[in-house]
């Protein structure tokens, strides 16, 4: 022992320096395992309800109970969502597409189904060629989880007719849905649809709120909630100029499945609001109130339709004298005054748009629906959020922007009650909108 | 224990070759390439790939012999060694004359795809990067931007096969960059700049393409396809972009 000096302090060392291993590999393990989802969608989640409603009814727990059960009967958990009046509810179950579906805005119809199922099975056999020899697991293995029958379809072993029909026949489920919901849209959309999810403080603008059943961009008046059609334009084309990606990526059917489960959020958050609404009114909640605010609401949702904002006959063609006459148009304080707000070079700095606060900062001066400052749009960075088509811009112009400022000038009228825009001034308006876009923006 | 040590560093080894071995079986390797300068990138891809993979056995295999051969029990008295004149001109040249090598054979490639691509004539589409979506500007009928007629698609941009692609790159935030692993093209997407790059597909087909710079949270998901079609495939896809700028609203679903 005493031949090596130093020998007792070394080994000292060592079994400090395995200490410190040791609980360093213990450290990552057990961060590591924790971090590991071994059972996706196990994890018990609800819906909560909305901080203003947690705010109206500070004072009346017994109503908060009273609204969380009957909300959590509706429409069930996120692991388990449900839509009231039929459990089995969805845009069509492919499997069984006599099965009634609610009326109205709900209903996918044959040609449309038809060009689901088409879809499926492309995806199906992109799928399968993507593989070699006939192994099937790795095709799998992404949609497993979250689209379990589709996963069941795609497995070893299964034979290849029985796969097909499985695959034709799949429409996601509420539940798988919601799934696909947890994956790609709750960071940013939040568990509720309220636009609070983790990473929604990061975004500029601020992602959307379903809960009050606004949404901007939808071919329809102002007033109507958005059909199928709408919600799947957004998730095909995305919005640009937001951080709302577009959903290619995934499924013409899974794409469909989002929109039956942000429905499903939006109508939940809207017979919230109605029954705090209600209660506040009555001071008291009778059982039926539930049932009767989600009728009501619903109603709404199935009316979409009619609300289309339409043109009958061609588009008129963007021409020099249109652009003269929409450029003329949008400076006319009597007549669209579009540059009061947007500004006279279109770059969104209108005086009326904004107010000076005592600091003598600039703020926007509307505030939106959700709450929030909002400035009008720059005209001139080129992108539309809500599609770049002359339809497109005459849907925004007609109906305006509902959650906003953006008036309907469709329905603007003078004194004498004739419309301030005739249909040719709006198609004026339409292209000098596109030609400002054109330009090249202002340094 | 100094066996142990050198197992592991040929285990390193052997691991490294099997699955450079086994990688085009799984489906690792880069995808199949399908464009007219791809099979000169997969070239010096694979050459210096091979050097690398040289250097890689050797320096490895340097060190195993070093740690077997220098343990504490086999070495004499350490000693000091001021340096070594001749193993450090190789250690310098060898590197340097690879390296020059590299640079001489690489140079016809990189003009091919980056001088030439001023020649290619105008841009077929303008690339808007944003987080997180590809978005693509087409010039329309009148093959000029900025005139009504353009239109723009997300995710999906739609080119003839076997002609030059020229792109004007543009981002509107942070730098994002524009990959198609299938081409071999990689070019990065600058914020505040115009930049262009161009390639000639060889195949129809639906091929990725993918943000390579780190652009933020959603980065994963910045995804996007380049849809390579026949020349007439494609007038009639712009023809149709076209007839969906007319709509009024009624015919189309939306």
């Amino acid at each position: 022992m005493s031949r090596i000096p130093g020998r007792r302090t070394r080994a000292r060392g060592v079994s400090l320096a395995r200490l410190l291993e040791g609980s360093l590999a213990a450290w990552v393990l057990v961060v590591g395992l924790g971090a590991c989802d071994f059972e996706p969608g196990a994890a018990p989640m609800r819906y909560d309800l909305a901080p203003s409603t947690v705010e109206a009814t500070k004072s009346a727990g017994k109503v908060r109970e009273q609204m969380e059960t009957s909300l959590a009967a509706g429409f069930g958990t996120p692991g388990d969502p449900r839509y009231g009046p039929d459990p089995t509810w969805q845009g069509i179950d492919l499997d069984h597409p006599e099965r009634a579906v609610p009326e109205g805005s709900g209903e996918i119809d044959a040609a449309h189904r038809d060009a689901l199922r088409k879809s499926n099975i492309t995806a199906f056999a992109r799928a399968l060629s993507d593989l070699k020899s006939g192994d099937l697991a790795g095709a799998g293995s992404s949609v497993k989880h979250r689209a379990p029958d589709l996963g069941r379809a795609l497995a070893p072993g299964v034979a290849p007719d029985a796969a097909r029909a499985l695959v034709e026949g799949w429409y996601p489920s509420l539940r798988e849905s919601a799934e696909l919901y947890r994956q790609e849209c709750l960071q940013c959309h939040g568990v509720e649809g309220g636009g609070d999810g983790p990473m929604s403080w990061s975004l500029k603008p601020r992602p959307r709120d379903f809960r009050n059943g606004i949404f901007k961009y939808t071919a329809l008046e102002a007033q109507s909630r958005p059909r199928r059609d709408d919600l799947l334009r957004t998730l095909e084309e995305g919005v640009p100029a937001t951080s709302m990606p577009n959903f290619q990526r995934l499924s013409a059917t899974e794409r469909e499945g989002l929109v039956d489960y942000v429905r499903l959020l939006s109508i939940r958050g809207e017979v919230e609001r109605a029954l705090v609404a209600r209660w506040k009114e009555e001071d008291d909640l009778t059982p039926a109130a539930f049932s009767e605010e989600l009728g009501l609401v619903w109603d709404r949702w199935k009316r979409a339709p009619e609300k289309l904002v339409a043109f009958d006959g061609p588009v008129p063609p963007s021409t020099p004298e249109r652009i003269a006459r929409g450029d003329a148009l949008f400076h006319d304080p009597l007549k669209a005054n579009c540059a009061s707000c947007h500004g006279a070079a279109g770059l969104g700095d209108g005086f009326a748009s904004f107010k000076i606060d005592v600091h003598g900062k600039r703020e926007p001066a509307y505030i939106d629906a959700w709450g929030r400052p909002i400035a009008p749009r720059n005209l001139r960075d080129g992108l539309f959020r809500g599609g770049s088509r002359p339809i497109d811009v005459y849907r925004r112009i007609y109906a305006g922007i509902p959650g906003g400022p953006m008036p309907a000038m469709g329905h603007t009228k003078d004194a004498q009650g004739v419309s301030m825009l005739s249909d040719e001034d709006m198609w004026c308006l339409v292209h000098y909108v596109r030609h400002l876009a054109h330009l090249p923006e202002a340094p | 224990m100094r066996f142990v040590v050198a197992l592991l560093i040929v285990a390193l080894v052997a691991a490294g070759a099997w699955s450079f071995a086994v990688a085009s079986a799984h489906g690792w390797w880069m995808p199949r390439q399908v464009s007219s300068y791809g099979g000169e990138v997969d070239r010096l891809f694979g050459v210096i790939g091979w050097i690398i993979a040289f250097f890689f056995v050797v320096v490895l295999g340097a060190l195993a012999w070093i740690v077997v051969r220098g343990s504490a029990k086999r070495a004499d008295r350490a000693r000091f060694v001021h340096g070594d004149a001749r193993i450090e001109m190789a250690w310098t040249l060898v590197p340097f004359a690879i390296l020059v090598t590299i640079a001489f054979m690489q140079l016809s490639t990189w003009n091919t795809i980056q001088a030439e691509r001023a020649h290619n004539g105008p841009p077929l589409a303008r690339v808007l990067a944003a987080q997180f979506d590809w978005r693509f500007q087409y010039p329309g009928r009148d093959g000029r931007f900025d005139t009504a007629d353009d239109f723009e698609v997300p995710y999906r941009l739609v080119v003839p096969v076997n002609e030059r692609v020229v792109l004007a790159l543009q981002s509107r935030d942070v730098i994002h960059g524009f990959f198609v692993p299938a081409f071999r093209l990689k070019q990065d997407v600058v914020p505040g700049t115009v930049l262009t790059t161009w390639f000639e597909a060889t195949e129809p087909g639906d091929y990725d393409l993918v943000c390579t710079q780190l652009c933020g949270f959603g980065h994963y998901r910045m995804s996007g396809k380049i849809k390579v079609v026949a020349r007439a495939d494609y007038d009639a896809w712009i023809e149709q972009q076209e007839r969906d700028l007319e709509s009024n609203g009624r015919e189309a679903q939306r």
